[in-house]
């Protein structure tokens, strides 16, 4: 199912800021679907990066989460954003601990999501990098920078409204997301796979990016 | 700063993260676009669970004080009952013509008129209605397995029965299936399960308050065709606590 502005009910906004409104203030159904496909998404591809496969699982507690509080809510949209990733940050983090007092069956290891073995070049190189792809690279990064980079490019939140996600300040976090892109920088400066793929300029260079600062 | 060609500096950084993405043709850029595209197809499957918690979350705010734990019960369920709503959701209008038939408010009862159809089968009528097995759909005294489903729902009993039988085993580990999700989400959290349970085992006879059609009273055939072309999206009416929307819901996970 696609996003498919014209199918909300009569009267309905499409625009998610007035959706939130509409949401809250009369209870619209619609306008929390608006509101919905505006940020699920985004918030799943962060949950993906958190939990893995799980993350379907746990957007949707979020959801639950959401809907129920979402009258007790108080803020604009970017507020919302941020409020929404916080409450799927902390049910991803409460499934990790989880996982990980289960001894025997836990496969998942302190690194972040499993990522697709770039190993696959025949595939990896026919597959234009996608979504997938880049969420995958940015799970490869240590947890922080990939948080700090996926709140501020896929949730679109700023850099004090990610800081205010992660509970931490936000110099930490702006550090952290730098440090997340000259990372991925050099990852796909270095992958002939990717470049390929990403159809961007194919001159070889050394990965130097961390000397940049 | 920086003698790079990129120029990944913290300025240029800064306007990546900012969204205000640079020139194309950038393999960091096209990354980062990539990761925030638009939504695909599955990233919204979803849709439908969110919109009836939010439904069950305003009629709570409407209803309260009233049985709190019964909607967070609901709410549960309808995570549960993906795979089920279209038929609940045609049982929500055929229930509520066989509802409105015997309790009279159905001018023409065999859907002469198709738009009455999925209203007024809650609580001001609920007191009545002995006839048989056909009036699971609101008979709030539940023998676990009868195919009406009263609240807080067999579903969510059938898990604390799971739950309990296995007591001695970790429970812990338990929690960790997704089966028990729903049951999780109604209890409140995990440590909150036990509890729950507890509660909802003991009590189970006698739950009244809101309940919840899901599954079609055998001998309500008679009300399908007619009534099915009834709008379900006229719910909520004030006097209807049925958490089933319009039927185009997502069957899949």
């Amino acid at each position: 199912m696609s996003v498919r502005p014209g199918d909300n009910g009569p009267g309905t906004p499409d625009d998610p800021s007035a959706a939130l409104r509409a949401a809250q203030e009369d209870g619209d159904e619609d306008a929390f679907r608006v509101l919905y496909r505006a940020v699920q998404p985004n918030l799943l591809r962060y949950l993906r990066v958190l939990v893995g496969d799980d993350a379907e699982d746990v957007a949707s507690e979020a959801w639950l989460h959401i809907a129920r509080d979402l009258a007790t809510f108080r803020g604009d949209l970017d507020g919302f954003r941020g409020w929404a990733a916080t409450i799927a940050r902390n049910r991803a983090l409460d499934h990790l601990r989880q996982q990980r007092r289960r001894p025997v069956s836990s496969e998942q290891d302190e690194q972040l999501a499993e990522v697709p073995a770039r190993e696959d070049t025949a595939e990896s190189a026919v597959n234009a990098i996608g979504t997938d792809e880049a969420l995958a690279l940015i799970a490869t990064l240590p947890r922080d920078q990939a948080e700090a980079v996926l709140l501020r490019v896929v949730m679109g939140l700023d850099a004090a409204g990610a800081a205010r996600v992660l509970g931490k300040r936000a110099g930490a976090v702006r550090t952290a997301a730098h440090r997340g892109l000259r990372k991925l920088a050099d990852l796909v400066d270095t992958d002939p796979e990717i470049r390929r793929s990403t159809g961007g300029v194919t001159q070889t260079r050394p990965p130097t990016l961390k000397e940049v600062r | 700063m920086s003698t790079h060609r990129r120029h990944l500096d913290r300025r240029t950084a800064e306007q990546m993260l900012n969204g205000a993405l640079v020139t194309s043709g950038d393999q960091l850029n096209d990354l980062l676009a990539h990761a925030a595209a638009p939504a695909r197809d599955g990233e919204l499957a979803g849709e439908h669970a969110a919109v009836m918690a939010f439904r069950a979350a305003r009629l709570e705010t409407a209803l309260v004080p009233r049985q709190p734990s019964m909607l967070k019960a609901l709410l549960a369920k309808l995570i549960t009952a993906k795979i089920a709503a279209v038929a609940a959701a045609l049982a929500v209008v055929a229930g509520g013509v066989v509802a409105a038939a015997a309790t009279g408010y159905l001018p023409s009862p065999l859907g002469g008129d198709s738009t009455v159809a999925p209203v007024r089968s809650s609580a001001p009528t609920s007191s009545t209605r002995p006839s048989s097995a056909d009036a699971g759909e609101r008979d709030n005294h539940d023998a676990p397995g009868s195919s009406g489903s009263p609240s807080p729902s067999p579903s969510l009993t059938g898990l604390c029965d799971a739950y309990t039988a296995g007591a001695g085993s970790e429970h812990g580990k338990a929690l960790d299936s997704p089966a028990f999700g729903a049951l999780i989400t109604a209890a409140g959290g995990k440590d909150k399960v036990d509890g729950y349970c507890a509660t909802l085992l003991t009590h189970r006879p006698g739950q009244g308050g809101v309940t919840v059609t899901t599954a079609p009273p055998p001998g309500a055939d008679e009300g399908h065709g007619h009534s099915g072309n009834g709008s379900p999206t006229s719910h909520p009416s004030p006097n209807t606590n049925h958490p089933t929307g319009p039927p185009t819901t997502h069957p899949s996970h």
